[in-house]
């Protein structure tokens, strides 16, 4: 299911529109920046974090990104972050504040927190990709600083990842075909099943190795085009920037309740 | 065992973070030296694709009732050798932060660490060692006790990252007690599906498979020693002692009264006022700001900057003793 929201992810990421075109440096650092302020709020904090969502779901309607392939990721990914966060209620059981006169305990505040960030953190990574293309992505990194050796390594294992899920799938529907009622393999059919994968990937391996080398590779994979920082960029990365700081350090749901109380009274 | 950026606080993910960068840049850097680098390229890739396909066959774990998968860390370094493995390995976790939201940016450092780390700098000089001529354990055995190795390894590192983190109120010794017994059987799991992949690659029963050559060596030693000092710079300065130091105890409890006042003392005090820029492990210009998690930030920081800086220092002594050393014999030679 989620091999599917991700292929949809990734064919979002090749369309056009005014957040696709903005440089893939100035975006990256925008959504370091918005990662860095969700991770540094303080562990009980949940309504401060409220104005962040903004960020992605604006950046997904500025860049037309249907909210179904995201959601669909951000809920079926990382069972194992949710549950540390479901464990805490358990741990930390002293009240710390109320909700209409119900005390509510730090661990569950801490669980809230957690699953709120969980969804800031993974949405935003996922609408980048939505509007960026991974080539792009991987220039970016390698522009960045990061190694060129990584950012080779990037562009041929995103060239090869969905082929080679291809195969896995056929692999599994044959297996389904031939016992239908066993839900899941026995660990001798998925060593063959996985040996089967294995030679057919360093075949491939062979194959392409073969095809570069006859087209005078040397090691590493050169930009068709070549991409410019400009001006709408800047602008970009300033206000992304400053708006991930803005409601980082301004109590901004505060002053929206105290708006909101000051107009109903 | 994905660590999400939910889990972590920014200085301990940062930490992380700078720490694995310099190993994957001093991996990056001999990987990129070796003669067979450009024959590994599409190998590298491929089997990075292979990973994400392989974690798609589950198969049931006799005796649980739940199901299994290879993770592909062990099998990537014992098929690539250390610093192609920890290269791919980096761009498996960021495809996978991308596009199925597993993992993080901030969280790379600290899923490189617990995945891609330990089976390059541990689990494969194991698997080596264990199978090498003249040595009794089997194939099997060394893959099973690497992946163990490695998995305990990972899941105590994911318990150390939360704690540190502090963002999930669990208790420390139970939290590492529960997952280092989860990863008990997963890394049981993980051994036997490498020893099989392993046989395989070596045999390829019907297949042309392409001759694998690993890289050859461990990991470069220098950049892991830096991430270490880096590592601890960030996150070990937090528990730098607020107390006198063994000298300052001793003079005090000696009953030495140390001369405070003097027109050298006031000048000395002045230059160290003025080229102090992390008096206490603390940046001079955060000292007034409050909160604890600033505090903890700017900590790392100054820590980082402090381990950085000495680095810088010790390089640009080591370059002008390496100038002078090379620039002596030229002179003494004859024309």
């Amino acid at each position: 299911m989620s091999e599917l929201a991700a292929r949809a992810l990734d064919r979002l990421g090749y369309s056009g529109g005014p957040v696709h075109r903005l440089d893939a440096r100035a975006k990256l650092l925008v959504c370091i920046t918005f990662v860095l302020c969700v991770a540094s709020f303080p562990r009980h904090e949940v309504a401060e974090m409220l104005p962040l969502a903004l960020f992605p779901s604006g950046l997904a309607a500025l860049g037309r990104v249907p909210a179904r392939p995201v959601l669909r990721l951000v809920l079926a990914a990382s069972p194992f972050a949710l549950l540390l966060g479901a464990a805490s209620p358990f741990f930390e059981t002293a009240p710390v504040g109320e909700v209409f006169g119900i005390p509510v305990s730090g661990g569950v505040l801490s669980l809230i927190s957690i699953v709120l960030r969980f969804a800031l953190c993974t949405s935003t990574l996922l609408v980048l990709v939505a509007t960026t293309p991974l080539p792009r992505l991987a220039r970016a990194l390698r522009r960045l600083g990061a190694p060129g050796v990584v950012s080779v390594q990037l562009l041929l294992l995103y060239r090869y990842l969905f082929l080679l899920l291809d195969e896995g799938e056929r692999l599994s529907a044959a297996r389904l075909l031939r016992e239908p009622r066993r839900r899941l393999p026995r660990f001798s059919t998925a060593r063959g099943m996985l040996a089967m994968l294995l030679g057919r990937t360093l075949e491939r391996a062979q194959r392409l190795y073969r095809c570069l080398e006859v087209r005078g590779f040397e090691g590493d994979l050169p930009p068709l085009e070549p991409e410019r920082f400009r001006l709408p960029d800047a602008l970009f990365l300033v206000a992304g920037v400053a708006l991930c700081l803005i409601a980082r350090l301004a109590p901004l749901s505060r002053w929206a309740g105290a708006l909101l109380l000051a107009r109903s009274a | 065992m994905h660590m999400a950026d939910a889990l972590l606080s920014p200085p301990v993910g940062i930490a992380f973070d700078a720490a694995m960068g310099f190993v994957v840049a001093g991996a990056a850097r001999r990987l990129a030296r070796e003669p067979s680098y450009r024959e590994q390229v599409p190998l590298m890739g491929v089997l990075g694709a292979f990973v994400f396909a392989a974690q798609m066959v589950n198969f049931a774990v006799p005796g649980t009732g739940s199901s299994g998968h290879l993770v592909g860390g062990l099998l990537l370094a014992v098929l690539l050798g250390p610093n192609a493995s920890l290269v791919v390995i980096t761009s498996v976790l960021l495809v996978q932060a991308f596009f199925f939201a597993d993992g993080g940016l901030l969280a790379l450092g600290c899923n490189l660490f617990n995945m891609g780390f330990w089976p390059a700098l541990v689990g494969l000089p194991l698997y080596r060692r264990l199978t090498r001529s003249g040595s009794r354990a089997s194939p099997t055995l060394a893959c099973l006790g690497a992946a163990l190795l490695c998995a305990e390894l990972g899941a105590l590192g994911v318990t150390l990252e939360t704690e540190l983190s502090g963002r999930a109120a669990l208790p420390f010794v139970r939290f590492a007690i529960l997952m280092l017994g989860i990863h008990l059987p997963i890394g049981l799991v993980e051994g036997f599906a490498t020893a099989a992949m392993v046989r395989f690659a070596k045999g390829g029963r019907g297949f042309h498979l392409p001759s694998l050559e690993p890289g050859r060596g461990p990991l470069p030693r220098l950049p892991v020693v830096f991430a270490l000092a880096v590592f601890l710079g960030c996150v070990g300065a937090w528990f730098a002692s607020t107390r006198p130091d063994g000298l300052e105890w001793s003079l005090a409890r000696a009953g030495a009264v140390l001369p405070t006042h003097g027109r050298l003392h006031e000048l000395l005090r002045l230059v160290q006022d003025k080229s102090a820029f992390l008096p206490d492990y603390a940046l001079a210009s955060s000292r007034s700001r409050g909160g604890p998690g600033l505090v903890r930030l700017d900590t790392s920081l100054a820590g980082g900057l402090g381990v950085l800086a000495v680095v810088a220092l010790a390089r640009a002594v080591g370059l002008g003793l390496s100038r002078l050393g090379r620039a002596r014999p030229e002179k003494d030679r004859p024309v």
